[in-house]
């Protein structure tokens, strides 16, 4: 294929604005060195779970949204630091009422403008959240801090850890993540028989799961059951099919209010030892989506519904 | 040339209603506010301008005016070269810190869509007729879709990334920063420039590609530069905003009712209209919505763009234009 000026010149072309492209986009601004507190001196940087460092200062006017985090601020005593929360935080946690005194609430998906017209000095986003959202909010000057994915009682521990040193109360935000770890190792009641057990829940026909890597799993375990799908493999959120569950023999299910009867009334449901043996724990499920500390409340729950089961 | 300034005056028109549409008013707007406004705005005239004129490229070079990026399969690969960044950067977050975040998605885009295209060009290369191009395109880019899915179904098992995904698949220009608008620039302007460029030879070729060869247009070399034009427009598009569907088939097949198939004039009139195309239909995403929250600009553009479609193709086959 004979090459000809107009190639040449096409090509050209396209080299150059992939170079101007990369050079526009080469810049590693918010990855790297320490931001800029909001106010007061800064000490020491701490890293931020997508891997910018943000200077640790007295933030007073906190944008939170991140649920899971809120109920760590309000145990440590520093709900009126929040300026705005998360639609979500009210609905869920025993700090709820704490978490009322708070100015501003923020509906899912507010716009990145209502963000930035309340004027904070400290945004909180979870590992969720959108990596370009974060960016546009440090575009515009404001201060993110990235509190991880918190999917675990380790992830959640280690979150507050951070919060906390960022927030200048190192030592309380250890003490309280130490504590709320041990406390989640003693919910248990070690007279009980260690079941094998399972988190399933029914919607639209679709049997969803929830193992290792999730919140679901530690309940489980804290709750003095062993997770049958972390056994079997099964990771994160799965979904599952009837004879998966057949193939995990769970003894005990572990399921929102109200789904017991649902799951038992699935054709084959007799197969699964649980279900057969109406060993059924139902706990409310908005306790059961807890993340964060209050996990430890619907740890609580899991276990009391253990001590009853047949 | 009066289309080209109506063209003009409506993008005029949708800016200044860009600018001054938000959840804060404009009396309490600062000088950050109108900045992301302003990057916003900025991003949807590059994309619409993108997918318009990937459209004109694609229906001159095919002669065909349904023909679109997504024929081709760029669109979809480079949808699936995002849709993995995306999965990177949740699953892998060290991949960040290798690649700045802004050049992240535009990379992965361009990379998909090189893909596609590299196919594409070897075909092209072997057989040189524009049939082969349309048929290998069509199978690419129901290849490049049906991995996209297979990406999506394994993101269900964790929360947060199947949200990014399906946000990403459901097209929005809301999350555009400063520094992908300035990375997407050049690629669009340089794009843009060379398809005008491109313009004769596809006016030539429109006669059929055995009279434009006899006329002395190197159709080989029309085809594959008219083919990696249109795949850096469409990168250039999807890195900007995700799935936005319809505005490459619209804009052109409109625009060419009113001023006839010379493609130069049709390359300015439809980046223009393009441009003026995404940023009204970005707005009515904002108004549109009850209560807090946007509809989906992708949502927006097919629920506008089908039926209006429909309407104007029906229309212009009863005329005969068609």
């Amino acid at each position: 294929m004979p090459v000809t000026r107009s190639d040449w010149a096409n090509a050209g072309a396209l080299l150059g604005a992939c170079l101007l492209a990369l050079a526009c986009g080469w810049t590693r601004a918010g990855t790297a060195g320490p931001a800029a507190g909001a106010s007061g001196p800064a000490a020491s940087p701490v890293r931020s779970a997508d891997g910018s460092w943000v200077a640790s200062g007295p933030y007073r006017r906190i944008i939170s949204l991140d649920p899971a985090i809120d109920d760590a601020l309000a145990e440590m005593g520093m709900a009126t630091r929040l300026l705005a929360v998360s639609s979500w935080s009210y609905a869920h946690g025993s700090r709820a009422r704490l978490l009322h005194q708070v100015p501003h609430q923020l509906p899912p998906g507010a716009a990145l403008e209502d963000l930035l017209a309340l004027h904070g000095d400290l945004v909180l986003v979870s590992g969720a959240s959108d990596p370009l959202r974060s960016a546009q909010l440090r575009a515009a000057g404001m201060t993110v801090f990235n509190c991880g994915t918190e999917r675990t009682a380790a992830d959640a521990a280690q979150a507050l850890r951070q919060v906390a040193a960022l927030l200048g109360a190192g030592a309380l935000g250890e003490e309280l993540a130490s504590r709320f770890l041990s406390r989640l190792d003693r919910v248990r009641d070690p007279r009980l028989p260690p079941l094998c057990a399972c988190y399933v829940a029914i919607y639209g026909g679709e049997l969803l799961g929830g193992t290792a890597g999730t919140t679901y799993h530690d309940l489980l375990i804290a709750a003095g059951l062993s997770d049958a799908a972390a056994l079997h493999g099964w990771r994160d959120w799965p979904t599952y099919h009837l004879e998966d569950l057949v193939a995990m023999g769970p003894q005990v299910i572990l399921t929102a209010t109200g789904m017991g009867a649902t799951l038992r009334a699935l054709p084959g449901a007799g197969r699964i030892p649980a279900l057969a043996a109406k060993r059924i724990i139902e706990v409310d499920p908005e306790l059961l989506s807890l993340t964060g500390i209050g996990e430890l409340e619907a740890a609580e729950a899991v276990a009391a519904g253990r001590r009853q089961l047949p | 040339m009066r289309m080209i300034l109506g063209a003009s005056l409506l993008l005029a028109v949708a800016a200044a209603a860009s600018l001054m549409t938000g959840p804060v008013g404009w009396s309490d707007l600062d000088h950050q506010l109108l900045l992301l406004r302003l990057v916003r705005l900025l991003a949807g005239i590059l994309a619409g301008a993108a997918l318009a004129v990937a459209g004109v490229l694609m229906q001159g070079l095919f002669r065909n005016p349904l023909a679109s990026p997504s024929v081709t399969g760029v669109s979809a690969g480079a949808a699936l070269g995002v849709e993995l960044a995306l999965m990177g950067s949740v699953l892998m977050p060290g991949l960040l810190t290798i690649l700045p975040a802004a050049c992240l998605r535009p990379a992965a885009g361009c990379a998909g869509a090189a893909l596609a295209l590299g196919c594409l060009l070897a075909v092209a290369r072997r057989r040189g007729d524009i049939t082969s191009v349309v048929l290998l395109g069509m199978v690419l880019s129901m290849l490049f879709s049906a991995l996209g899915a297979y990406l999506l179904s394994l993101a269900n098992d964790r929360w947060e990334l199947g949200r990014i995904l399906v946000t990403f698949t459901l097209g929005g220009i809301d999350t555009a920063t400063g520094r992908s608008v300035a990375v997407a620039t050049p690629l669009v302007a340089v794009a843009l420039g060379a398809s005008w460029c491109w313009g004769r030879t596809l006016d030539v070729a429109l006669s059929g590609e055995r009279e434009a060869a006899s006329l002395g247009v190197d159709t080989v070399a029309m085809m594959r530069w008219a083919l990696v034009w249109t795949a850096v427009l469409a990168a250039a598009a999807v890195t900007l905003g995700g799935g936005i569907g319809f505005v490459g088939l619209i804009v052109p097949n409109v625009l060419r009712a009113y001023l006839g198939p010379g493609h130069r004039q049709l390359i300015v009139a439809c980046a223009l209209g393009g441009a003026a195309f995404l940023t009204a239909a970005d707005v009515c995403a904002r108004v549109l919505h009850p209560g807090p929250g946007e509809i989906p600009l992708g949502a927006i553009t097919s629920l506008v763009g089908a039926p209006f479609f429909i309407w104007f193709f029906t229309r212009e086959r009863a005329a005969g234009r068609l």
